[in-house]
């Protein structure tokens, strides 16, 4: 009995072990590339990056040899190319400005087939951040089930949860916002009927009422000044839409909108008349990188939802006093999307000054739900703007960030299958110019983003990993207990 | 009796008890409440893959949960569910008896195994608390036997295994725990006290099981009060004296009562009625649906509804709406609520209306609706059937690869895979091509507060949507709003031969109350002698019992129902 099972422990090993560890031999060459997943052929990489694991379809076993022009070689061989960590930031890091050649053998159908050869580019602009914090959701409409705020290690594929809403059952979080992706600075809304608006500044938490009825409204839309004193946000009358007809689902709309800007130190909100314009919609407000411009976004008001295809939104910027925490007097139309026939939305400045990266869309500005919208760059410079055809698809390709030396961009693209949007990244070169984005890699891409029920959103970078106490977290948000915000 | 042929015929005494018991419980899950197993499947979508494995086993309770998952999805095998209830709750109650390790008082094993099946009639009362009780019991089972004698080396054994079975069973290690050294029970809760800091969950459903009930924060008595019993018996039996035949008598009955009463009380029929009317349309047996409403109106929201979807799939909505309860037009598009159970079916009539993005909406709505956040198979083929007919076919292909994992879903994902693409296939499809053609091409926002208009533009986009021609004329009559539908009527009249009984009412009704003849040819001489021989006993006395002849006519339902 024992000689049986030791037999059949023996045979099943074997069987295991030569599933799929066979040497190539006798390969007919193809001549075309292979149709890997995720499509990361002639993408530029940060050299900290996960490895960049791939599939292809219909192979019984995938052989790939990566050699880099810069020396350094690996050699994987399996169901799928799955890279050791530490041999691939080896080698990364070896190859730095250089390039990695990948030579891909698939076995299909007894017969080793090797495909041409292609390369991925090692950027020598690092990436000067630990990760990347998101919003993991069901691309839903109004009922939400499990959802959270996560962070990515970028090196690995390690993800963590920041806050899930298991946490306060009913919970919705959403618009998390670092200062510059410097998470000691961290805030983010909880919605639902515990609601709040968190602020985390260096390692103490605080937790605001959701609305203060002289703002007339909750804050919504979050973004830091570079010095930490401030945080501006808008105040939202959200209301949402559903399409009758196919090929679109939900619109968004705002009956109003407002901006201002919060000092957490002094809990005093700084509101302005021009920023709260009673026919026009103020929103999605961002700091200039020197902290003395507030940009943000406007719109004619219309009547909704009759005429919500006339909600259009340009990009306008006041000047702003941080000593004094005074706005300037004056308004300037930095982009006029509305003359182009177009709506702007999500205004980002990129750290260093130079440009805006912004999406541009038919109308609206909850761009996520426009299969048309396409990621823009205003350079600051020349003032000039132009569509980034090189990074945008055919589906919606929305929110984005900058990381900290401002060479990466993350953005969320609904172009892997129309629906579920996922996180791309891609490098821009000091002239302005991107690289083909590429999918945030995963450990199995493939299994990971086909069985995946979840939407990425409000990507942003991390310098540090987040640290956030949830449990504690939990317990406050149910506790109810909240600061009450004032009108300076 | 030799007493060797006492023992043996106790033994076989207990066995057939056992069966009875199983057979009880399989007869009454098969046969009574059927539909509440089709409603558990229907609530998760259990994959066979590792990341669905290691996804549950990141949690307290995991693996009962894994396996309680496993089994719930046979329940779309009705027979097959409730024989594998049958068999848990047989288990459940045999290793209670072991427990007990004594022979007599056989009947007192099965008050865990009753309570449970009250508790049960809870729909969300979660199979994972049964599997978790059956594990736990076997664990005390092979401690009692095993269990090593040395006090360090059982102290060392407790330490390594509670943790180890807290995190495979959930908070039931508790019972265990106590069993094991009464102490340690204290250990157990420090554990579970600790977990509850590092898991994002709330302390209380930490403590109360994360999988055990449906919904968060909260578990039954019943269910809390059953390890408590188990405990009791385990304890008291053998403390017990052997039991007289009067005793045995008193115990069967005690136990006959525990069995039988709580049945009727435990479970809330009119629940259990929805869920078959939810089954029904499921599967589109309207005639089904009939028949039962036939056997008893239905009078609650959903109910309704799907009796009025029923009418109309079988085109007698216009003849028979008002030979049953009805309550405004929510009765045949119910208002969007928060829960799985309405917004499914709801979906279900968008979808056979041909809105199928509205369907779509309300079958993802319904799904996120969950309260323990599982996602729906039901919910997840329906989503891949709307994406395929509005040609989204990368998404329906995420979908149907899922249900390509499950053992009931597969066969028809696999086939359906095959339209993918495949536009001729699609619009030569029974459903997929009809509803293609149904679906409206304008585009415009939804509103709840115009679903008349709404119905009444499917069915000028497309005048064979008959369904929309009834939905759209019945919705002002159910309103009561014979202006209105004075509107509509010509409007479907003009296009198509539709004269139902209940539109010849409305169109009799609202001529009458303008005091004019109705239009030569429009409504039958016999639908107008009935119209004035209830006008005439409507005008001598509002409340005269002749007036219940007209019980099922529009008229009564407009002037005199309440």
């Amino acid at each position: 009995m024992k000689k049986n099972i030791g037999c059949w422990v023996i045979g099943v090993g074997c069987w295991l072990m030569a599933s799929c560890t066979t040497s190539v031999e006798n390969a007919a060459k193809v001549d075309k590339q292979p149709e890997i997943y995720p499509d990361y052929i002639g993408v530029t990489i940060p050299a900290e990056i996960a490895p960049l694991n791939f599939s292809l379809a219909d192979a019984d076993c995938v052989d790939v040899v990566v050699k880099g022009s810069k020396g350094g070689e690996l050699h994987v061989q399996g169901d799928e190319a799955d890279f050791d960590i530490a041999d691939w930031h080896q080698l990364t890091k070896q190859n730095k400005g250089g390039q990695l050649t990948f030579t891909v053998c698939a076995l299909q159908n007894g017969q080793w087939q090797q495909f041409n050869d292609f390369t991925v580019s090692v950027s020598t602009y690092a990436l000067d951040e630990w990760g990347l914090t998101y919003r993991r959701i069901a691309p839903g409409y109004e009922v939400f089930s499990k959802m959270g705020l996560y962070q990515r290690d970028l090196a690995t594929f390690d993800e963590y949860p920041i806050i899930e809403n298991t946490q306060v059952p009913g919970m919705c979080v959403n618009c998390h916002a670092a200062r510059q992706t410097d998470p000691s600075k961290f805030v983010f809304h909880v919605r639902g009927d515990h609601g709040a608006t968190m602020f985390q500044m260096d390692g103490k938490r605080e937790w605001l009422k959701a609305s203060n009825e002289q703002l007339g409204g909750s804050m919504v839309y979050p973004y830091w000044h570079p010095s930490g004193k401030y945080c501006a946000f808008s105040t939202n009358q959200t209301r949402q839409g559903f399409h009758v007809a196919p090929n679109e689902r939900i619109e968004v709309f705002d009956l109003s909108s407002d901006v201002f800007v919060y000092n957490p130190t002094t809990h005093e909100i700084i509101k302005d008349s021009l920023l709260s314009t009673p026919d026009w919609s103020e929103n999605s407000p961002v700091f200039s990188p020197d902290g003395h411009t507030l940009y943000y976004m406007t719109c004619k008001q219309q009547d909704y939802p009759m005429h919500y295809k006339d909600e259009k939104y340009n990009l306008c910027r006041i000047s702003f006093d941080p000593e004094t925490g005074k706005y300037g007097e004056k308004v300037d139309t930095l982009f006029n999307a509305v003359a182009m026939g177009k709506s702007l939305t999500w205004p980002r400045p990129s750290y260093d000054g130079k440009y805006i990266l912004f999406t541009l869309t038919d109308y609206g500005y909850f761009s996520i739900w426009h299969n048309e919208s396409n990621q823009w760059l205003l350079d600051l410079q020349t003032g000039e703007a132009r569509e980034l055809k090189e990074i945008n698809s055919a589906k919606a390709d929305s929110y984005h960030n900058w990381n900290v030396n401002s060479h990466w961009i993350v953005f969320t693209s609904r172009r892997g299958d129309g629906l579920y949007s996922r996180l791309y990244l891609a490098c821009i070169d000091d002239k302005g110019h991107f690289s083909k984005p590429f999918l945030l890699p995963q450990r199995h891409p493939k299994e990971y983003y086909d069985e995946s029920l979840f939407s990425f959103n409000v990507p942003d970078f991390t310098k540090t990993k987040v640290d956030f106490d949830a449990y504690n977290a939990g317990r406050e948000i149910s506790s109810d207990q909240r600061v009450e915000t004032k009108l300076k | 009796m030799p007493i060797r042929m006492k023992k043996l015929s106790n033994y076989w005494a207990g066995w057939l008890l056992t069966l009875v018991l199983g057979v009880l419980v399989f007869l009454f899950w098969c046969y009574r409440y059927p539909f509440a197993l089709t409603y558990q499947e229907q609530l998760q979508l259990f994959l066979f893959d590792a990341d669905y494995f290691w996804e549950r086993l990141a949690e307290p309770g995991g693996l009962a949960r894994y396996v309680a998952e496993f089994l719930v999805q046979f329940y779309n095998g009705v027979a097959i569910g409730a024989a594998i209830i049958a068999v848990l709750y047989m288990l459940i109650q045999r290793l209670t008896w072991r427990l007990m390790q004594i022979k007599d008082h056989y009947i007192l094993s099965m008050i865990p195994v009753a309570m449970l099946w009250y508790a049960m009639g809870d729909e969300s009362v979660m199979l994972t608390y049964a599997v978790a009780l059956a594990m736990a019991l076997t664990v005390m089972i092979a401690w009692t036997k095993l269990a090593p004698h040395h006090r360090v080396i059982r102290v060392v054994t407790i330490v390594v295994l509670v943790p180890i079975l807290y995190w495979l069973i959930g908070p039931l290690v508790l019972m265990v725990a106590v069993w094991m050294m009464p102490l340690s029970g204290l250990y157990a809760l420090a554990l579970m006290l600790l977990s509850a800091h590092h898991l994002p969950f709330p302390m209380m459903r930490v403590m109360l099981g994360i999988s055990y009930y449906r919904i968060p924060m909260t578990l039954p008595y019943m269910l809390m009060a059953i390890p408590v019993v188990i405990l009791l018996l385990g304890w008291l039996a053998k403390r017990l004296p052997e039991p007289k035949t009067w005793v045995k008598y008193a115990e069967a009955l005690w136990l006959a009562v525990l069995i039988v009463v709580p049945q009727q009380f435990g479970f809330d029929t009119k629940k259990y009625e929805l869920m078959e009317y939810d089954y029904l349309v499921r599967i589109g047996d309207w005639n089904g649906i009939i028949a039962k409403a036939e056997a008893q109106t239905p009078d609650l929201p959903m109910s309704v509804s799907a009796t009025n979807l029923a009418l109309a799939m079988t085109n007698q909505l216009g003849d028979r709406a008002f030979d049953f309860f009805q309550h405004g037009s929510e009765g045949l598009l119910p208002k969007f609520e928060r829960n799985f159970a309405t917004t499914q079916l709801t979906g279900e009539i968008y979808f056979n209306l041909g809105l199928v993005n509205t369907a779509q909406r309300l079958a993802f709505e319904a799904m996120e609706a969950i309260p323990n956040y599982n996602k729906s198979a039901r919910v997840v083929k329906r989503l891949a059937e709307t994406n395929l007919i509005n040609g989204e076919y990368k998404v329906a292909e995420k979908y149907l690869r899922m249900l390509e994992k499950t053992v009931f879903y597969r066969p028809w994902a696999q086939r359906t895979m095959q339209l993918l693409g495949n536009e001729k296939a699609i619009n030569e499809h029974p459903l997929y091509g009809t509803l293609r053609q149904y679906r409206l091409q304008d585009d415009f926002l939804f509103s709840d507060r115009e679903l008349d208009k709404i119905c009444g533009q499917l069915f000028m986009h497309n005048t064979s949507n008959l369904l929309a021609a009834q939905y759209l004329l019945m919705m002002p009559l159910m309103d009561k709003d014979i202006a209105r539908f004075m509107q509509y009527a010509p409007v479907v009249q003009n296009r198509i031969p539709y004269h139902p009984r209940h539109i010849q009412e409305g169109i009799a009704l609202a001529f009458m109350q303008q005091r004019q003849q109705p239009p030569q040819g429009i409504l039958s001489q016999f639908m107008l002698q009935q119209m004035n021989e209830f006008a005439s006993i409507y005008s001598a006395n509002q409340q005269a019992s002749e007036l219940n002849k007209f019980k099922n006519t529009l008229w009564y339902y407009l002037m005199v129902g309440k």
